[in-house]
């Protein structure tokens, strides 16, 4: 799933991501909304690397890694918890034929929060059980 | 690399062959699409294939309304435009799926050998005949969408039923049809962006948002509406299984 930040040029493939399929809502339980009325939904991400030190690609580096600790693209919500919000690019009918019947479409915000960012790597170990830890 | 092509070529003869007259290729890469446009303007779309992984992981449709798709994105195009409705919301609304478990049982299928084309071809035809005709055949006329539409909440937007930016696809719905709780929705869709953008007024966004809205009901409004508001607009029309 192909996805940027409102505003940004930069795409970033989540490879690995997880989305509840039930909209957000607030501390009301009214759903959350986008700039153009539309549901969010939340994003759980999740990256594999060969070992704890592989390095992020360039977009994931800067468009989630460091755009956590950017002011401007970082948001906060009514708890006090900090996301990211990216819309997705992909095109519906790539979304449709990776999983039949997706709720996600072309245009649909998701909302990545700081603590849903995971990262499991092998380290090369014999038993073949990976590491995941959250990035943050 | 010829050899492949030859392949390639293969594989769309034989699952296009399966297709009643009058849809063409759109796109080969990395799906096979296929369109036609049926009298009234309308597109119907079918993706087939995933040819650039030589496999068919799910089949499914799209309806692009001409009169909405035309108000809601000037040069939109089926298949690179998400289309009005898709087949997976038509279920949905419905919770009918006349043949969708038999053939998402029978998927992935990959598409190897002749045995896997012949397989192929027999679904496509299941897929065609009960669900795509019948999902098609039900959505001609934006009058179809009204009873769908309905909501005490004015902000609620049928995202279930819409496929792309459904609060303008639900403005356009309205305005066509002349209906009379048109400005109701429009201002309180309005209100829903506007307030976001007094909490937050440095959000450029939203100003891109609000801005693009005022240019879209600029075009919308320019249009005259195409039917006079008719209580019976609100009763759904029954859904048919072939």
């Amino acid at each position: 799933m192909k996805s940027t930040i409102p505003g940004s040029t930069k795409r970033v493939a989540f490879d690995d991501a997880i989305v509840d399929p039930n909209p957000l809502v607030d501390n009301l339980g009214n759903p959350v909304l986008d700039n153009l009325n539309k549901p969010v939904h939340k994003l759980k991400y999740h990256e594999t690397k060969l070992t704890e030190a592989a390095p992020w690609t360039s977009n994931q580096s800067s468009e989630v890694i460091e755009a956590f600790a950017d002011p401007a693209k970082v948001k906060t919500d009514t708890y006090g918890n900090e996301f990211l919000e990216f819309e997705i690019r992909s095109s519906s009918s790539i979304l449709d034929n990776q999983v039949p019947g997706t709720i996600l479409k072309q245009g649909r915000t998701i909302r990545l929060y700081k603590t849903d960012v995971y990262k499991s790597f092998g380290n090369g170990q014999e038993n073949g059980i990976p590491i995941t830890n959250n990035v943050f | 690399m010829y050899f492949k092509k030859m392949e390639e070529e293969k594989i769309i003869e034989s699952l296009t062959s399966v297709l009643p007259r009058g849809f063409e290729i759109i796109s080969q890469f990395p799906l096979l699409v296929l369109c036609k446009k049926s009298d009234n303007g309308n597109f119907q779309e079918i993706v087939l294939a995933d040819l650039e992984n030589r496999k068919i992981n799910n089949l499914f449709g799209a309806i692009h309304i001409h009169q909405i798709e035309s108000l809601v994105k000037p040069n939109y195009k089926p298949y690179k435009d998400g289309g009005t409705i898709r087949i997976g919301e038509h279920y949905k609304l419905f919770n009918k799926y006349p043949a969708r478990t038999r053939i998402l049982e029978q998927l992935p299928i990959m598409l190897e050998n002749p045995k896997d084309l012949e397989k192929a071809g027999d679904l496509i035809k299941t897929f065609i005949y009960e669900d795509a005709f019948p999902f098609f055949e039900y959505w001609q006329d934006i009058r179809d969408f009204i009873p769908f539409l309905e909501n005490d909440d004015m902000i609620y937007v049928a995202w279930d039923v819409f496929s792309g930016e459904a609060m303008y696809q639900k403005m356009t719905v309205m305005w066509l049809c002349n209906h009379p709780r048109y400005e109701d929705f429009k201002e309180a869709s309005l209100n829903s962006i506007q307030s976001r953008l007094e909490k937050d007024p440095e959000n450029n966004n939203l100003k891109k948002a609000l801005n693009n809205t005022f240019r879209f009901l600029k075009r919308l409004e320019k249009t005259k509406p195409l039917y006079e508001w008719d209580e019976s607009f609100l009763e759904k029309k029954p859904f048919k299984i072939i």
